[in-house]
C-alpha cells in the first residue's frame, strides 16, 4: 500500500483540476480579458478538461497494459504537469483552453492506470478496499476542488499559483514514485489488444458532439453579439459538427459490436439496468455541472471583484460537500429502502433545489443561497451512489472494471455536453435579450460623458438582470434534467432475467 | 565494463572540434554600442516611415475611463495605417463583467459599436480620442520620442523572437496624452522601450503610473507593436 500513495497524491490532484476551475473562473476571464458573452468559448475552460479526462478513462487502462503501468503513470504524469505549467502562464483564452486539455488528458489517464496499478501491485483480498481508496481520494478531489481554488487564489492574490504549485507536488510524487516502482511487481510492457478504431472514433464523435452543442446561432453578416461579444467562428460548422459527431457514434456502435476486444462492451447496455443507470448518471452529470460552472458567474454579478472567488467556495464548498455527505447516505439507504426509491427521492430534492435557485433575485442573498445549494447537492448525492450500484451489479463478474469505468465516463460526459448546450441555449437567450434593448443613442448636444453614464444606466438596469436570469433560467433547466432523468431512473427497477451472469 | 575507445575519447574530440571551429572565425571586432540618443533618434526617423502595424495594449491597474470610476479600460488591439486610420477593439470591465467596444477611424469619420447591443454606430462627436493620433508627427509616437529625457541603454534583448535594443527614461506627461488620453497621474512618465536591433522599428514600449486616483492601483501599459508594414484593410463598418 506504501507503493500507491504517492499515486493516490496525484490522484487527488488531477482530481482537484476538475472543479478548481469554477471559483476562479471569474478572476481567470478578466484576467485573459475574455468577454462576458463570449460563454460558448470560455467554457471549453471547464469542459476542455473535462472531455480529456473523459476520453482518456477508457483508453488508458488498456495502453498502460501495452506500454507497462510504471512508463504510462510517469508518462501521463508528465502531461499533466506540462499541462499545468501551460494554465500557469497562458496568456489568451486559446492557450488556456489547449492548457487544460493537455492537463485533462494527463489528469485522466492517471485515474485507470492507478486502478491498473492496484491490481499489480495488491493481492486480491485487498484490492477491492485499496480501489475503493483510490475511487474515494478522486471524488474528495471532485469535493474539494472549489476550495482549494479559492483558497490558493485568495492566499496568492493570483489564480496561476494554483496550477504553477502542481509542478512541485507531481515532480516530488515523480520522483517518489520511480524510485519506489523500481523493481516492483508491475505489470510491463506485454503485446495486448487495443481496440485503436473504437478510441479513433469515441474521440471524434465526443469532439465534434461537444463542439457542436456548445455553438450558437450568430447574427447574419458576422455582425458583433450584444456586449460586443465576437461571433464564434464555428457557428458556421454547427450543423456538420453535429452529423460528423452523430456518424462518428454510429460508427463507433458499428466497430464496437464487431470487435473482439471492444474499448467498450456494448453486449453491457443490453442489460437494461445498466443502460438506465448510465442514462440517469448522464443526466444527473449534466444538471450538476450547471451548478459548479454558473453559481460563480453570478456571483461575480452580484459582490465586490476580489470577494469572487471566496463567496463561491463557499457555495460550491456547501454544494460539494454536501454532495459527497448526500453519497455517503444514500448509498446506506438504498441498502435499506432499495435503490430505486432512494434513486427518484434524490432526483426529486435535486429538481426541488434547482427549482428553488431559479428564483434567486439579482442581489447576493448568502443564507437561501447557502441553504439551496446544500438541499440541490444532497439530492445529486443521493442519486450519485444507487445509480452506480446498480449499473455495476448489473454488469457480469468478469465486466465490473470496465462497467465502473463506464459508470464514470458517463457522468463525465453529461457534465461536458450538459454545460456545452446549456452554455450555448444561454448564450443565445442572452445575445437576443440585448439585442431587442431600446436603441441607445447620443442625443443631440449630449456629452460623451453624459451618453457613456447613460448607457451604463441601461446596463446596470437591463444587461446585468438580463445576465443574471439567463443563469438562473439555466437552473431551471437543471430542474427539468433532474425530471427527464426519473424516467430512465424508474427503469432501474425492472429486472431483465440477464442480469448477473 | 570499460566503456568503448570513442566514449572515453569523447570529451577530447569536442573539445578538438570546439577549437577548430574557434579558429576558423575571425575574432569578432568589438562595434562600439550606440548612444541611447542615437538609438531614439533612429527609432524616431524609422516610425516616420512606419505605414502600417498592428498593436496590442495591455494594461495592469486601473485606467478608469468615466468620473464614476465604473467603466475601466483592460487593454486593446488593432491596426494602424498611415496618415489616419485605425481599426481598434477595446475591452472594458464593468460590473464584474467584461465587454468590448470597437472602434475604426477612418480621417475625421470615427464609428463604434454601442457597448449594450454590440451595433455600428457614429461614434460620438465629442470622442476625443482617435488611435490614428500616433502618426501625428507633432501629437503621435514621434514626438513622445522627441520629448524623452534622461534616457539609458539598458541592453541587448530578445521582444518575440526578435533582436532588440532596450532602453529606459522619462517622457514628460504632457507629451504622453494625446496619445493615451488623459489617463496617466504621474509627471514625468517612466517608461522601458524596446526597438528592433537591426531595423529601429519599435517592438514595444511600457509606460509606468506611479500615482493613481485614490483607491486604484496605478496602472502599467504595455504596447507591442508588430507585422510592420504588412497590408491591413481598414474599412467602413455598416451602420
Amino acid at each position: 500500500m506504501r507503493q500507491l500513495v504517492p499515486v493516490l497524491l496525484v490522484v487527488l490532484v488531477a482530481a482537484l483540476d476538475v472543479t478548481v476551475i469554477a471559483p476562479i473562473l471569474p478572476a481567470v476571464l478578466v484576467d485573459l480579458r475574455v468577454n462576458s458573452a463570449e460563454a460558448d468559448r470560455y467554457v471549453w475552460i471547464v469542459s476542455g478538461y473535462l472531455l480529456a479526462y473523459t476520453l482518456t478513462i477508457p483508453v488508458m487502462g488498456r495502453v498502460s497494459d501495452i506500454f507497462g503501468r510504471r512508463a504510462t503513470f510517469l508518462v501521463a504524469l508528465g502531461v499533466f504537469l506540462a499541462g499545468s505549467a501551460a494554465c500557469a502562464v497562458a496568456g489568451s483564452l486559446p492557450a488556456i483552453i489547449a492548457a487544460r486539455v493537455l492537463q485533462g488528458l494527463g489528469g485522466g489517464a492517471m485515474v485507470p492506470v492507478a486502478m491498473a496499478a492496484v491490481g499489480d501491485l495488491l493481492p486480491p483480498a485487498r484490492r477491492a478496499g485499496a480501489l475503493g481508496v483510490v475511487a474515494a481520494v478522486d471524488t474528495l478531489g471532485w469535493v474539494l476542488g472549489p476550495l482549494w481554488g479559492a483558497a490558493i487564489e485568495q492566499l496568492t492574490g493570483d489564480w496561476r499559483w494554483i496550477f504553477a504549485l502542481n509542478l512541485p507536488i507531481g515532480a516530488a510524487a515523480a520522483l517518489v514514485l520511480a524510485r519506489l516502482w523500481r523493481g516492483a511487481p508491475l505489470a510491463g510492457p506485454r503485446r495486448a489488444p487495443f481496440d485503436l478504431p473504437g478510441a479513433l472514433l469515441l474521440t471524434a464523435a465526443l469532439l465534434c458532439l461537444s463542439l457542436g452543442l456548445s455553438v450558437t446561432a450568430e447574427l447574419p453578416g458576422g455582425a458583433n453579439r450584444a456586449l460586443g461579444a465576437a461571433p464564434n467562428p464555428l457557428s458556421a460548422y454547427r450543423l456538420p459538427l453535429v452529423t460528423a459527431g452523430i456518424v462518428a457514434f454510429a460508427g463507433l456502435v458499428a466497430v464496437e459490436w464487431r470487435a473482439a476486444h471492444p474499448l467498450i462492451p456494448l453486449g453491457l447496455f443490453g442489460q437494461r439496468r445498466f443502460a438506465a443507470g448510465n442514462v440517469t448518471n448522464f443526466l444527473i452529470g449534466a444538471a450538476l455541472m450547471v451548478a459548479m460552472v454558473n453559481v460563480p458567474l453570478l456571483t461575480a454579478l452580484q459582490v465586490d471583484a476580489a470577494q469572487v472567488s471566496r463567496v463561491s467556495a463557499e457555495l460550491l464548498g456547501t454544494f460539494s460537500l454536501a454532495m459527497g455527505l448526500g453519497a455517503l447516505a444514500g448509498g446506506r439507504a438504498a441498502e435499506r429502502l432499495g435503490d430505486v426509491g432512494v434513486t427518484l427521492a434524490g432526483l426529486l430534492v435535486a429538481a426541488g433545489g434547482f427549482w428553488h435557485m431559479s428564483g434567486w433575485g439579482d442581489a447576493f442573498a448568502r443564507p437561501r443561497m447557502v441553504l439551496d445549494l446544500a438541499v440541490t447537492g444532497a439530492g445529486v448525492g443521493l442519486v450519485i451512489a444507487p445509480i452506480a450500484a446498480v449499473a455495476i451489479n448489473a454488469a457480469r463478474r468478469g465486466d465490473l472494471g470496465i462497467a465502473s469505468g463506464i459508470v464514470l465516463a458517463m457522468r463525465l460526459l453529461g457534465m461536458t455536453l450538459g454545460i456545452s448546450a446549456l452554455t450555448a441555449w444561454g448564450v443565445d437567450r442572452l445575445n437576443h435579450a440585448l439585442r431587442s434593448l431600446p436603441p441607445v443613442t447620443q442625443q443631440p448636444g449630449e456629452s460623451l460623458t453624459a451618453y457613456l453614464a447613460r448607457q451604463q444606466e441601461l446596463a446596470v438596469q437591463y444587461a446585468i438582470p438580463a445576465t443574471m436570469a439567463v443563469i438562473r433560467d439555466t437552473f431551471a433547466a437543471a430542474a427539468l434534467i433532474c425530471l427527464v432523468a426519473i424516467i430512465p431512473a424508474l427503469l432501474l427497477a425492472r429486472r431483465s432475467g440477464r442480469a448477473r451472469g | 565494463m570499460r566503456p568503448p575507445p570513442f566514449v572515453r575519447l569523447s570529451p577530447v574530440i569536442l573539445v578538438l572540434i570546439l577549437g577548430l571551429l574557434a579558429c576558423g572565425r575571425s575574432a569578432p571586432t568589438p562595434t562600439p554600442a550606440p548612444s541611447p540618443q542615437a538609438l531614439i533618434e533612429a527609432a524616431t526617423a524609422r516610425f516616420a516611415e512606419l505605414q502600417t502595424a498592428h498593436f496590442v495594449l495591455t494594461i495592469e491597474g486601473d485606467v478608469f475611463l468615466d468620473p464614476q470610476q465604473s467603466l475601466t479600460l483592460r487593454g486593446a488591439e488593432g491596426n494602424i495605417q498611415r496618415p489616419d486610420r485605425a481599426a481598434t477593439k477595446a475591452d472594458l470591465g464593468f460590473a464584474g463583467a467584461t465587454i468590448s467596444v470597437e472602434l475604426v477611424s477612418l480621417g475625421p469619420d470615427q464609428y463604434m459599436t454601442n457597448f449594450l447591443t454590440g451595433r455600428w454606430e457614429q461614434a460620438p462627436a465629442d470622442l476625443a480620442y482617435n488611435p490614428a493620433v500616433l502618426f501625428d508627427p507633432e501629437r503621435g509616437i514621434q514626438a513622445v520620442l522627441r520629448a524623452t529625457r534622461d534616457v539609458t541603454l539598458v541592453g541587448n534583448e530578445t521582444v518575440a523572437g526578435v533582436a532588440a535594443r532596450h532602453l529606459r527614461g522619462v517622457a514628460p506627461r504632457a507629451a504622453v496624452t494625446p496619445v493615451t488620453g488623459a489617463a496617466f497621474h504621474a509627471d514625468p512618465i517612466d517608461f522601458d522601450l524596446w526597438i528592433d536591433a537591426e531595423t529601429s522599428d519599435i517592438l514595444k514600449v511600457v509606460l509606468h503610473d506611479t500615482a493613481a486616483a485614490q483607491g486604484a492601483i496605478p496602472a502599467t501599459w504595455t504596447l507591442e507593436l508588430s507585422r510592420h508594414n504588412e497590408p491591413v484593410h481598414i474599412e467602413r463598418p455598416a451602420t
